[in-house]
């Protein structure tokens, strides 16, 4: 928009340019008026008395609620597509369990294996294999608190979407065991088992964070293995005594609302030990 | 909304102040760096007053450090709208202090832009400044606000209605009746020059 | 008036018996600095050290008149950053990695991606994972992330490291761009960036600053030993 007299008119209406006619010889007048700009001294003045007012950048921010599902979505280039295989692969083996014997081996299979897929999901999250871009990730105005919390929601997000339709796989094969049990009982050893998963790596690193809930778990399902040898002998299958605990049993269920709480109590310490970190040196 | 000149401007002026309510100093030299010569030349150019001007440019870039409100969706029309208004509400303090009463008419509340410069005839001023200066004197106080915004400051007409607080159509009749008198007022002093 | 100041005093940083840093002092206001030194003279560890990625043994830094400790929010969040080493998962690709680093440091929109991958010659390449660059074109990603978001303070360890002259020659470009009150700190083997780019440069040996000033003086003393 050079032209002078473009300057001028531009914006009327084509009756109200044709009325004022030949505007070139004003245009030109106009230009004639050169105001001289400020010179570099003059804005450095005006800049160090501005100096006083600039917002206080040292407080962190929060992050408003629209920019959290920004954060979240950009989180996806972290997760592979083997990430997402290995959910649907863990789909495709409870669909064929179903098949075979649904209503006895689904919920055995979702009670002992979900818990130890989260934890697998949460140090997969965070492996080494990104630690460069953990470093350039640390070096943004993004705190890590929210990074953690974004990405771990994202493995809980995809944990519980293959959980909810295992659950319902059991539900349509009409398993005696009762639901909202079963959901507690496997929510309590997901929990402790992501918060541990979680916690491990931050501060131990990936490998810690797998063997520790791995071999926590693991300890576990073989203190309950032999429990469950003892009913066995007795004339019980292993699923009819799986079933049984889940359904019935309130030591059972006590024991896995106390593993919700350290679960969250993990993932709640985490988040500091982050924070921490990140308002300190590396 | 980002405008890209030569490669050279990879922000618009909304993200650098982003950056300058977050606290980067960078951005705030970016942010004087693209308008204190613009806004200092629309100050001189509306007051008649270069120091004045420059005390209004500071004031203005304060008000904009200092501003906590939801950010603006244009920067530009918004940073030359408190400029505006400061200039006025400086005057009109001054006039209240010097217990001049208001004109009634359309004019009310524009005695902050400069005064008519004293003398006969345009064509007689030494400068080019102070012919253009004369010749936009003549002119009505909004009118000659639009034509400074429009051709020395070149925002559009929507930009001006913001900053004028007048609506689009008012803003096009103040360019055009604007213009039309200048081009009279002009057309008349080449005139009496020739005889 | 400096627009930014990086005030480093009295820094020292070992590594086991390893002196890394000894007592470095430094004032730094906006403009291209160069750090140079032989390996092992602690440049590395003086640029992680201002990241932030390194605490110090010993000494303080300023950053805008504040202590690092109580700044690290304000710090990070105008800073750019090139590490000497570029590990990045091989299944991401350059144009992803900036939109993700793009989101976590706030910028708005993809159009400042857009502008670096032309800038830095990666357009051609911008979808292909980082498994099928070359060294160069890696590093000439990390260079991208590190000016991404207009930092204040720029610092780039090994800043041509494995370039071609052509990708060179886009990384000057980027870095000679105006941008008031910006320090760029990089640090190069090749005397030629710092003919290039430096407007001063700090020359470090075992550990201790030996000159810090402007370039022509210091490649005027090198011309003289060269020739005595």
């Amino acid at each position: 928009m050079n032209n002078p007299i473009n300057k001028l008119v531009n914006g009327l209406d084509e009756d109200q340019r044709q009325s004022l006619g030949d505007l070139s010889r004003l245009a030109h007048f106009l230009e004639t008026d050169k105001l001289p700009g400020p010179g570099k001294e003059e804005s450095a003045r005006l800049l160090e008395a501005l100096e006083p007012y600039l917002p206080d950048a040292t407080a962190p921010r929060t992050r408003p609620p629209a920019n959290w599902l920004r954060l979240a979505r950009s989180q996806f280039v972290l997760f592979e597509g083997s990430f997402w295989l290995s959910g649907a692969l863990i789909l495709l083996l409870g669909l064929l369990m179903a098949a075979v014997n649904g209503r006895e081996l689904l919920p055995l299979a979702f009670v002992l294996l979900s818990p130890l897929l989260a934890a697998a999901g949460v140090a997969y999250a965070f492996r080494p294999e990104t630690r460069t871009l953990g470093e350039l990730e640390r070096l943004t105005a993004t705190r890590p608190v929210e990074l953690l919390y974004t990405r771990l929601a994202l493995v809980l997000a995809f944990n519980l979407l293959t959980s909810v339709l295992l659950l319902l796989l059991i539900w349509l094969e009409g398993s005696q065991v009762v639901l909202w049990r079963l959901v507690l009982v496997w929510l309590g050893p997901m929990l402790a088992l992501t918060g541990l998963a979680l916690f491990t790596t931050i501060r131990w690193g990936a490998l810690v964070g797998t063997l520790l809930p791995l071999g926590l778990w693991g300890s576990l399902v073989l203190l309950g293995w032999r429990e469950a040898f003892y009913h066995i002998a007795e004339g019980m299958t292993l699923t009819s005594w799986l079933l049984v605990e889940v359904s019935y049993s309130s030591p059972v269920l006590m024991g896995s609302l106390m593993a919700s709480l350290v679960g969250m109590g993990l993932l709640i310490l985490a988040g500091r030990s982050v924070t921490r970190g990140w308002q300190s040196w590396s | 909304m980002a405008v890209s000149c030569g490669g050279v401007r990879l922000e618009g002026d909304e993200q650098v102040y982003a950056r300058v309510r977050a606290g980067e100093r960078t951005a705030m030299a970016m942010l004087v760096e693209r308008y204190h010569g613009p806004l200092l030349k629309f100050l001189t150019r509306m007051t008649g007053l270069p120091q004045t001007a420059e005390d209004l440019v500071q004031d203005t870039f304060i008000r904009v450090l200092r501003y906590r409100g939801v950010s603006p969706r244009c920067f530009r029309p918004w940073i030359y709208q408190i400029a505006r208004n400061l200039a006025r509400d400086t005057f009109r303090s001054a006039a209240r202090h010097l217990e001049t009463e208001y004109p009634s008419d359309e004019d009310q509340g524009d005695e902050w832009m400069a005064d008519p410069v004293d003398t006969e005839s345009m064509m007689l001023q030494t400068s080019n400044r102070l012919q253009v200066n004369a010749l936009l004197q003549g002119l009505p106080a909004s009118q000659r606000e639009v034509i400074v915004l429009r051709f020395y400051q070149e925002l559009s007409l929507e930009e001006i209605s913001t900053i004028t607080s007048a609506p689009l159509g008012t803003v096009k009749s103040r360019l055009f009746h604007g213009l039309r008198r200048a081009r009279q007022i002009l057309e008349q002093e080449e005139m009496r020059r020739d005889e | 008036m400096a627009i930014l100041e990086l005030k480093i005093q009295g820094l020292s940083k070992s590594f086991g018996s390893q002196v890394a840093l000894q007592d470095v002092t430094l004032d730094l206001v906006p403009g291209s600095v160069a750090l140079i030194g032989p390996n092992g003279s602690g440049k590395t560890t003086l640029l992680r050290c201002l990241a932030s990625l390194l605490k110090p043994d010993n000494g303080e830094i300023w950053f805008n008149g504040l202590p690092y400790a109580q700044n690290f929010y304000c710090l990070r969040g105008q800073l750019g950053y090139l590490p000497q080493e570029l590990a990045l998962p091989p299944s991401l690709t350059p144009r992803r990695l900036l939109e993700y680093l793009g989101t976590l440091k706030n910028i708005p929109d993809a159009s400042q991606v857009d502008h670096l991958l032309s800038a830095l010659g990666l357009k051609s390449v911008a979808d292909r994972s980082f498994g099928r660059l070359s060294g160069g074109q890696i590093r000439l990603t990390g260079i991208a992330q590190a000016f991404l978001g207009q930092p204040s303070l720029l610092l780039l360890d090994e800043l041509t490291r494995g370039l071609d002259v052509e990708e060179r020659e886009h990384v000057f470009a980027l870095a000679r761009k105006p941008l008031p009150g910006r320090l760029i700190l990089f640090s190069t083997h090749d005397l030629s960036d710092v003919e290039r780019l430096a407007d001063h440069a700090i020359v470090l040996r075992q550990g201790q600053v030996i000159f810090s000033g402007k370039w022509t003086i210091y490649s005027g003393k090198l011309q003289i030993n060269i020739h005595r």
